[in-house]
């Protein structure tokens, strides 16, 4: 445990103390503060304009209203599959869509939560600037920059020392191999995190003076909004894991490449995945192979929006079972690919 | 780099004496470098770099694997550190096994293998302290008195990267020796060197050896050297080991065994003579006639060809070498 602590931290060390990552980290602080004033001079050009011409509202119906709505639409929809008018694909998710809708509008009806305030049923204005969506351009900033780090990382970290020679020199220490791989794991995890939750908060805060305190809808965006209405500390908490689950994901997924093939191939198969991960997704998605979902959604947040179980009836518990059992699965062969790799 | 004599150091490893009990033990080692997916199963083509490996070192001693390239000493280097996961054999040093307890195994060990590799964009002295944490820590003062000692002091807050071959393998070595390792293993340790830097490598090899007791394991393509400072010698081709020669076995070797040239009119009847009167092993070619004669008798030779009148137009004697010998094993 002591070689695991000191390996950990020396790792820590190397990674915090490099000249790149704090490059990186300023250059996402930038762009992300560019964004900001850009966004805030929109905003303000905007606010002079007839209300009606740069967004709409909700419409108006409570939500047993909506709800009624909703189930009126399902029967319907049931209708049509019994009838044999509509072909029920493995994709589709029309009902489980049209289940968590009536589900959310029947919680806020006996919680009184106005539905107005939920992502799902509120404003759509295809011009209206709002602190929602200077969050969500933000978060994707963060997150989108986040993930190229964490594959540069992981990928330098792991497949890059070994490539470089200079792993072999960490491995004539006393110390297993897997304790040095879990400590490396550990750190470009650490690393990533620390990133991510530091500009994200530092956006909340610097969003939150330029909307006016709207701190609230400032970080908490599209698919936890809904929850963060409900309860917003559960949102934070869901949001983190959704980060935590997705970082360790990517850093898995980098030291599998690496392991399996050279340096080089850890960084370009993450990032080539990542930057095309939508059209491929969308691709096998749609050629009926609907199990694709578990691992293009596998942020535990899937299962909690509308329509974002990967498969019909899907359940958080399965997801979560999902999750697990990838991450052990993946664990087990980077172990096992590393202790019995040949390094240079 | 500091003379050896005047300092003593107190960051080598202190058990005094050579005797001359198995400290390191590689049985039945065998390595397949394969290509392709299928490696990771042990399947596949490839190409053999040990073949049914096994040696002993023994407690103090100075043991050198010497082979043309390609033999497969780096790889049984390797093999020794962890650094390649042999396909079958074991590796134990004084009873513990590299396989179940490598922690416990390379506790006891400090390696330089080939070129040494450090982070170039870090100091040498970063790199030092950082492969010392990893060791389990180790006290400043010590790292300061090994970086003298392999006369690093002046450089060792500048960038890797800037350093000569010759002080990364003095930096390699301050990383090899610096937590008293009972087993020194050190891969083509002195390349890149210059002949100062030679001499003090070997002088600090027999040191360690001498008054601390170290067992060191090192490779070289130097025979000289090979000569000079090992007690044992493995020769290494086609991965395996054809000879282990203690160091008087190959002076005996040496000393005993000459190579005659003899230039005569008739060098047929000369071989037959030769071959009939000493048992020698000859060989013709042209008027040429090439004798293998062992303990020294080419006087003798000398007079029974003359006195069965045969015209000796010259007579050169070739002692063996040390490279003779390397042919002749790893041939």
């Amino acid at each position: 445990m002591k070689g695991l602590t000191t390996a950990f931290s020396l790792e820590c060390k190397k990674i915090f103390t490099t000249r790149a990552f704090w490059i990186f980290a300023v250059i996402i602080l930038v762009l992300c503060l560019l964004v900001t004033a850009s966004f805030r001079t929109l905003e303000e050009m905007i606010e002079g304009m007839d209300e009606s011409a740069v967004g709409g509202s909700d419409n108006g119906l409570s939500a047993a209203q909506l709800a009624e709505l909703y189930r009126a639409q399902l029967d319907e929809y049931r209708a049509l599959v019994e009838s044999g008018e509509t072909e029920r694909k493995p994709s589709d998710t029309t009902e489980t869509y049209l289940k968590n809708m009536i589900a959310i509008c029947e919680y806020c009806d006996a919680h009184g939560i106005d539905v107005g305030k939920l992502n799902t049923f509120g404003s759509t204005g295809s011009l209206r600037m709002s602190s929602d969506d200077y969050a969500t351009l933000m978060m994707q900033i963060i997150f989108g920059f986040s993930t190229i780090m964490t594959i540069v990382l992981a990928a330098r970290v792991f497949a890059g020392e070994i490539e470089d020679g200079t792993m072999r020199m960490q491995l004539t220490r006393p110390i297993k191999r897997s304790t040095l791989l879990t400590a490396k794991h550990g750190a470009v995890f650490t690393a990533s995190m620390t990133l991510g939750i530091v500009l994200t908060v530092a956006f909340m805060i610097v969003g939150a003076l330029f909307f006016d305190g709207a701190s609230r809808d400032v970080v908490l965006v599209d698919a936890y909004q809904n929850v963060a209405v409900i309860n917003p500390y559960a949102a934070i908490f869901i949001l983190l894991l959704f980060f935590a689950a997705t970082t360790e994901l990517i850093v898995q997924f980098t030291i599998f490449c690496g392991t399996l093939t050279g340096g080089t191939g850890a960084l370009a198969i993450p990032l080539v995945l990542y930057l095309f991960a939508d059209t491929v997704a969308a691709f096998l998605y749609n050629s009926y192979i609907p199990f694709v979902g578990l691992f293009t959604n596998m942020g535990w947040a899937g299962a909690l929006t509308p329509s974002g179980a990967p498969i019909n009836g899907m359940s958080i518990y399965s997801m979560l079972a999902v999750t697990t059992v990838w991450f052990a699965a993946m664990t087990a062969v980077n172990y096992i690919g590393f202790e019995k790799r040949d390094l240079k | 780099m500091q003379d050896f004599s005047e300092k003593v150091p107190a960051v080598v490893a202190e058990s005094p004496g050579a005797e001359a009990t198995p400290f390191l033990a590689v049985n039945g080692v065998r390595k397949v470098f394969r290509k392709g997916f299928l490696r990771f199963f042990g399947k596949g083509e490839g190409i053999t770099a040990l073949d049914d490996v096994s040696l002993t070192v023994n407690k103090g001693e100075i043991f050198g694997l010497l082979g043309p390239n390609g033999a497969g000493k780096s790889t049984l280097i390797k093999v020794v550190t962890g650094i390649v996961v042999p396909d079958k054999g074991s590796v134990s040093l004084n009873g513990t096994d590299l396989k179940t307890d490598k922690v416990g195994f390379m506790s006891q060990v400090g390696a330089q293998i080939e070129t040494p590799v450090f982070f170039n964009k870090r100091s040498g002295w970063w790199n030092l302290c950082y492969l010392a944490d990893l060791q389990g820590g180790l006290p400043q003062q010590r790292l300061r008195d090994i970086v003298e000692l392999v006369g690093l002091t002046d450089r060792i807050n500048t960038r890797v990267g800037t350093y000569s071959m010759g002080m990364r393998q003095r930096l390699g070595l301050a990383q090899a020796i610096m937590h008293k390792p009972s087993l020194l293993i050190l891969d083509e340790p002195i390349n890149g060197l210059d002949p100062d830097g030679i001499a003090q490598i070997r002088d600090l090899i027999l040191r360690l050896r001498n008054e601390y007791g170290t067992t060191v394991l090192f490779s070289s393509h130097i025979l000289g050297e090979m000569q000079v400072l090992c007690d044992r010698v493995a020769f290494i081709a086609g991965g395996r080991v054809v000879a282990v020669k203690t160091r008087e076995e190959i002076e005996r070797g040496l000393g005993d065994v000459a190579v005659l040239c003899v230039v005569c009119d008739e060098p047929n009847r000369a071989a037959a003579l030769v071959t009939e009167k000493f048992g020698y092993r000859t060989k013709v070619q042209g008027t040429a006639l090439y004798v293998e004669v062992k303990g020294g008798n080419t006087a003798g030779i000398n007079r029974m060809l003359i006195e069965n009148g045969i015209s000796v137009v010259s007579f050169n004697v070739k002692t063996r070498t040390l490279e003779d010998m390397y042919k002749e094993l790893t041939r």
